[in-house]
């Protein structure tokens, strides 16, 4: 219990804009695995965009929204068709609608799997100069149910060239976590950080 | 001091994440509603799923039983067949075998129905000078069915007290 409030005043040491003090550190129930997850995920965003002041970009989570929308508005087109002309009239309409909805839900499980898959975070390191194209940075993790071992796994792919380098690391969630579920930002911040690190490294290097 | 931690959920979530949480909801919504306005597409029938409720049809079915309807226009309605229709006027659909039936050239019919459990015919029941059902007052015609399952629904009906705790 100490350890992580002592932990988390030493990580204000090291960064100048670091705000996860302000906020009341992270605390979640260390047995859910889905809550565990989120929290790692979060943490990793607020490495990636306070600390190397990525921009986030929302394209993809905006493509999943808009296909759910899409979809809703399908049924609501149903609901409301049916009410205003009662059923044995409303049946193309209804059978247009039910059949769009169910060719929805097979493009969002498409989209899903194979454009999302578990990347939770897409952000740009704008170049400094301006003259550059972005260089886009993703994060994406993954977590087994009832297991401890987390991966984080992040890409870069560099504007100028469109070479896409990527990197990972698996650890067992305890290594972040204390006894009372508190996330030790200190801890996984150092450990993102890394990862972020050989990978910038690394293309600076080619 | 209250510390409501739920809330603190719903701050930390940016407008995208409490977009998403509420189009998840919507979704749930929509899946139910759309797989009931498929069946009534596929089935022809406004209603294509009904509990029977009152026993009116022993020993063929109990109140409870859950009925699967279709009302397709290729099958003619035919004398010892259940269907379910509704009386003018009333919301609360009937689930009777079906006696006589009148059939004109083009396909109109005029049919009278009876409760296999019941002593009488069902004139009884019908509007004020009416004498037989037609074609419209059909909801449709029962085509399976599973025991017990809409038990639920009538606790729900004769108990309003559980409906409201919910």
């Amino acid at each position: 219990m100490k350890e992580g409030k002592m932990a988390a005043k030493n990580g204000k040491s090291g960064l100048l804009t670091w705000r996860i003090d302000d906020e009341k550190p992270l605390k979640i129930d260390k047995w859910d695995g889905a809550a565990v997850k989120n929290s790692l995920d979060d943490a990793a965003k607020k490495v990636l965009l306070e600390k190397y002041g990525y921009v986030e970009n929302f394209s993809l989570v905006d493509g999943r929204l808009a296909i759910c929308t899409v979809s809703c508005l399908f049924a609501i087109v149903a609901l409301v068709w049916d009410y205003l002309y009662p059923f044995p009239e409303s049946k193309p309409v209804l059978a247009l609608c039910v059949v769009s909805y169910f060719i929805m839900m097979g493009v969002l499980t498409f989209y899903t799997s194979y454009k999302e898959k578990s990347i939770f975070l897409v952000a740009v390191q704008k170049d400094p100069a301006g003259m550059d194209p972005d260089h886009v940075w993703q994060l994406s993790s993954g977590l087994k149910r009832f297991d401890d071992k987390y991966t984080l796994r992040v890409s870069f792919a560099d504007g100028k060239s469109s070479r896409r380098r990527e990197q990972e690391f698996t650890e067992s969630v305890a290594k972040f976590f204390d006894e009372n579920g508190t996330l030790v930002m200190d801890q996984f911040e150092k450990r993102v950080s890394r990862l972020h690190d050989t990978l910038a490294v690394e293309k600076k290097s080619k | 001091m209250l510390s409501l931690d739920f809330l603190d959920d719903v701050r930390r979530m940016n407008k995208r994440q409490l977009y998403y949480q509420v189009l998840n909801f919507g979704m749930i919504v929509s899946s139910a509603l759309m797989i009931w306005k498929g069946l009534m597409v596929v089935t022809g029938s406004e209603s294509p799923i009904v509990v029977v409720l009152s026993g009116s049809m022993e020993p063929a079915f109990h109140r409870g039983d859950l009925l699967f309807l279709t009302n397709r226009v290729e099958d003619p309605i035919r004398v010892g067949e259940i269907v379910v229709f509704r009386i003018e006027g009333r919301e609360i659909p009937i689930v009777h075998r079906v006696l006589k039936i009148h059939e004109k050239e083009n396909g109109d019919i005029k049919f009278l129905t009876k409760g296999d459990n019941n002593s009488v015919d069902d004139r009884g029941l019908y509007k004020q000078g009416q004498h037989w059902l037609e074609k419209k007052d059909v909801v449709g015609r029962a085509r399976g069915f599973v025991p017990y399952i809409g038990i639920v629904t009538i606790l729900m009906n004769d108990y309003p007290k559980f409906k409201v705790r919910f």
